[in-house]
C-alpha cells in the first residue's frame, strides 16, 4: 500500500470511513512510521483548527426566535444541533393579528423575550408586478402627451396658447360681436370658427407670398366692420364667427398681419396642407438620395482600401448581383473551418474541477508548470487501456508550436487491469494516466516527471 | 408557515446563525442572513432541509447578503435583549483578540476551504459538506485536511507577528 494522503488521514480521524478501509490503513500505520508521524501531525491540525474555530462563537444570548404560532405544534428541539442547551422559554402567547399592521411587538410580549416574525414585505412576484403596472402608466401617459403635441403640431392648436385654449378675453369681443352672437347657441359656431382661424394664420405664416396670388377668395371683402383693432389677435381670431352667424353682407373686412382677408383662411388652409405633404415628399426623397449617395461613398473608400487579390475575390462576387449580363455568378468555394481545440483534443464534453474531481473520486492530475487550456470528458474507447465503457477525464495543454498535450485519467475499478508499464502509461494510486497528443513522444516521456 | 418549518427553525437556528457569525464576523449581519434563509425555506420548503438551509445562508453571504436582506423579503425580528454574562474586562478583551485572530486567519483560506471548515465545525458530514458545497464526497476529506493545515498556519503566523510586535514595544 502506498503512502496515505493527508485527505484519507483527516477523513480517518473524522471517522468518514468504511470499516474495511480503516483495517487497511491501521495495517498500513503499523509498519510505516512516516504515515504514523503524519497522522499524529494531522491530529494536531484538526484538534488546534476546531479549538480556534470553538473560539469564535456568537456569545451568550442566541437563542431561536419563538414563533408563537405555531410553537404548540413544533415538537421540542433535537439536541444535535443545539450546541447551546436550550434554555427554559415562557409558554408563547398567540401571535397578534396582522390586519392590525402592528410591527410592534406588545408590551407583554417583550418582557417575556419572546420574538416574532412577521412577514411584512411583498414577494419577488408582487414586486415585478407593481413595477410593471408602474411602467404601463408610465407608458400611458407618455403616449397621450405625444399624441397630444403631434396633434397639436398638425393643426396649430398651441395647448395652453392664445388660439383656441385661452381664456377669452372679455374686453376685445365685446367691442364687436353683435347681441346675436352673445347667445348661448351661437357660442359653439364661435368656437369652431376660431379654430379655423388659428389653421388660416398658422398656414399663412408658413405660406411663401406668391401662394396667396393664386388662392381665390370665397367670399367678397366687405367694408370694415366698426372697431376692430389690428394689434389683438384675438380680437381678429372673433371676426370670422361674425361673419358666418352674420349675414353675409355683413362682412367684416378684418384683415390679418399680412393684410390678408381672413375671409380667404379656409382655402389657404387646404393649399396649404397639399404644400406642406409636397415639401416632406421632396424632403424624404432628398434625404434617401444623401443617404444612397453616402454609401456609395463608403463601398467606394472600403474597395480602395482592400488589397488587389480581395478586390478581385469582392468583385466576382458582386459582379453576377449586378446583374448586368445575366450571367449567373459561379458559386465562391468556401474553405473549410478550422477544427475546434474540442474537435482536436477529442473532447466531447468540456468540465471543471469539480466533475473531474468527481469523476475521478479526488483531485485531477496536472502538469506542474504549464497552464491547462481546459479539461474535459473523452471517449474511453479513444484510450488505448483505457475502460471503455468510461469516460476518460482529459486535461489539454498546448505547448509553445500550438500542439496539444493531452493527459487523461481515469479511476481504476476492482477488478479492471492495470495498463501496461510504459513511459507514457502509468498508474499513480488509484488512477490510471496517460499522456498522449500532436507533440512527439520524446517532448511527452520529458513532461511525465512533471505529473503531480 | 407548517409545523416542519417551525421545527427547522428551532433546530438549525441557531447553528445557522453561529455559523454565519463565524463567516461574517458581524451578529446582526448573520441573524438578517439566517432569517432570511427562512424566509426563502417559508416560500420553498426544502427536501433535505439542513445541506439547503446552510447552501442558502452560505449563498447569500457570496451574493452579499446585506443586499439581498434589505431589498429582498423581510422578516422583522421583536426581540428582547438578553443579559450579558458577567465576566471580567480582561477576559472579555482576550476572548474578542483570539477570536479577531482566528476569524482573520479564517479569512486567509479560500471560499470553499472555509465553507467546509464551518460546515464540520456545526456537525455536518462529508457527505452534507459534499451536497451543500456541490463537491465530490471524495474530495472533502483532502479539502478539510488543507483547510485545517492553512488555518492553524494563519493562526500561528499572527502569534508569531503579535510577539514580535510585543517584543519591540517593550524592547523600545
Amino acid at each position: 500500500m502506498s503512502h496515505l494522503d493527508e485527505g484519507t488521514l483527516h477523513a480517518l480521524l473524522d471517522g468518514e470511513l468504511e470499516t474495511t478501509e480503516v483495517a487497511e490503513i491501521q495495517a498500513h500505520l503499523g509498519s510505516c512510521s512516516a504515515c504514523g508521524l503524519r497522522l499524529r501531525e494531522a491530529k494536531e491540525f484538526l484538534g488546534e483548527a476546531d479549538r480556534m474555530i470553538a473560539e469564535v462563537d456568537v456569545g451568550p444570548g442566541l437563542r431561536p426566535p419563538v414563533l408563537p404560532s405555531m410553537a404548540e405544534a413544533a415538537p421540542p428541539p433535537r439536541g444535535e444541533a443545539q450546541v447551546e442547551p436550550p434554555a427554559p422559554r415562557p409558554r408563547p402567547r398567540p401571535r397578534p393579528p396582522l390586519a392590525d399592521k402592528q410591527p410592534v411587538v406588545p408590551p407583554e410580549l417583550r418582557s417575556e423575550q419572546a420574538v416574532i416574525l412577521i412577514p411584512d414585505n411583498e414577494s419577488p412576484a408582487e414586486r415585478r408586478m407593481r413595477r410593471i403596472r408602474w411602467l404601463g402608466w408610465a407608458a400611458m401617459i407618455a403616449v397621450i402627451v405625444g399624441s397630444a403635441t403631434v396633434w397639436a403640431g398638425k393643426f396649430g392648436v398651441h395647448i395652453g396658447g392664445s388660439a383656441g385654449g385661452s381664456a377669452p378675453d372679455t374686453t376685445a369681443p365685446r367691442a364687436v360681436v353683435s347681441p346675436q352672437e352673445t347667445s348661448p347657441a351661437e357660442r359653439p359656431a364661435l368656437t369652431r370658427d376660431t379654430s379655423t382661424l388659428a389653421l388660416a394664420r398658422s398656414s399663412s405664416r408658413r405660406q411663401a407670398a406668391p401662394a396667396d396670388s393664386t388662392v381665390a377668395p370665397r367670399k367678397k371683402p366687405t367694408p370694415a366692420a366698426p372697431a376692430a383693432p389690428e394689434p389683438k389677435p384675438k380680437l381678429a381670431a372673433r371676426a370670422p364667427a361674425r361673419q358666418d352667424s352674420a349675414p353675409p353682407a355683413e362682412s367684416t373686412g378684418t384683415t390679418d398681419s399680412s393684410g390678408r382677408s381672413l375671409s380667404e383662411a379656409p382655402a389657404t388652409d387646404s393649399v396649404a396642407n397639399e404644400d406642406i405633404a409636397d415639401v416632406r415628399a421632396r424632403a424624404a426623397e432628398a434625404l434617401a438620395q444623401l443617404d444612397r449617395e453616402k454609401r456609395r461613398d463608403q463601398a467606394a473608400a472600403a474597395t480602395a482600401a482592400l488589397d488587389a487579390e480581395k478586390r478581385r475575390r469582392a468583385s466576382a462576387v458582386t459582379r453576377p448581383a449586378a446583374g448586368a449580363l445575366g450571367a449567373r455568378a459561379e458559386p465562391v468555394p468556401t474553405p473549410p473551418a478550422p477544427p475546434t481545440l474540442e474537435q482536436r483534443a477529442q473532447v466531447y464534453l468540456r468540465i471543471g474541477l469539480d466533475e473531474a474531481s468527481r469523476q475521478l473520486g479526488g483531485p485531477a492530475h496536472v502538469i506542474e508548470g504549464m497552464s491547462p487550456i481546459f479539461m474535459g470528458l473523452a471517449q474511453g474507447t479513444a484510450v488505448a487501456g483505457a475502460d471503455g465503457t468510461r469516460p476518460v477525464v482529459r486535461v489539454v495543454y498546448q505547448d509553445a508550436q500550438g500542439r496539444l498535450i493531452l493527459l487523461d485519467q481515469q479511476r481504476i475499478r476492482p477488478g479492471q487491469p492495470a495498463p501496461k508499464g510504459s513511459p507514457l502509461a502509468w498508474t499513480q494510486g488509484d488512477i490510471m494516466m496517460w499522456l498522449n497528443g500532436e507533440a512527439n513522444p520524446e517532448v511527452l516521456r520529458t513532461l511525465r516527471p512533471r505529473v503531480r | 408557515m407548517s409545523a416542519d418549518l417551525a421545527q427547522l427553525f428551532e433546530q438549525y437556528y441557531a447553528s445557522l446563525v453561529r455559523m454565519l457569525y463565524r463567516r461574517t464576523g458581524d451578529r446582526d449581519r448573520a441573524e438578517d442572513l439566517a432569517q432570511e434563509t427562512f424566509a426563502r425555506a417559508v416560500a420553498a420548503p426544502p427536501n433535505n432541509p439542513r445541506p439547503w438551509l446552510f447552501a442558502v445562508a452560505l449563498n447569500l453571504v457570496r451574493e452579499d447578503g446585506r443586499r439581498a436582506v434589505t431589498r429582498g423579503r423581510r422578516l422583522e425580528l421583536l426581540r428582547a435583549e438578553h443579559d450579558e454574562p458577567a465576566s471580567g474586562p480582561d477576559a472579555e478583551l482576550e476572548r474578542r483578540e483570539d477570536g479577531a485572530r482566528v476569524r482573520a486567519a479564517l479569512a486567509t483560506l479560500n471560499e470553499r476551504d472555509r465553507e467546509a471548515l464551518l460546515l464540520k465545525a456545526e456537525g455536518f458530514d462529508y457527505e452534507e459538506i459534499a451536497a451543500t458545497l456541490g463537491l465530490a464526497k471524495g474530495a472533502i476529506g483532502t479539502t478539510l485536511a488543507r483547510a485545517r493545515r492553512r488555518l492553524v498556519e494563519a493562526y500561528r503566523a499572527q502569534e508569531r507577528g503579535t510577539n514580535q510586535d510585543r517584543g519591540k514595544n517593550v524592547a523600545s
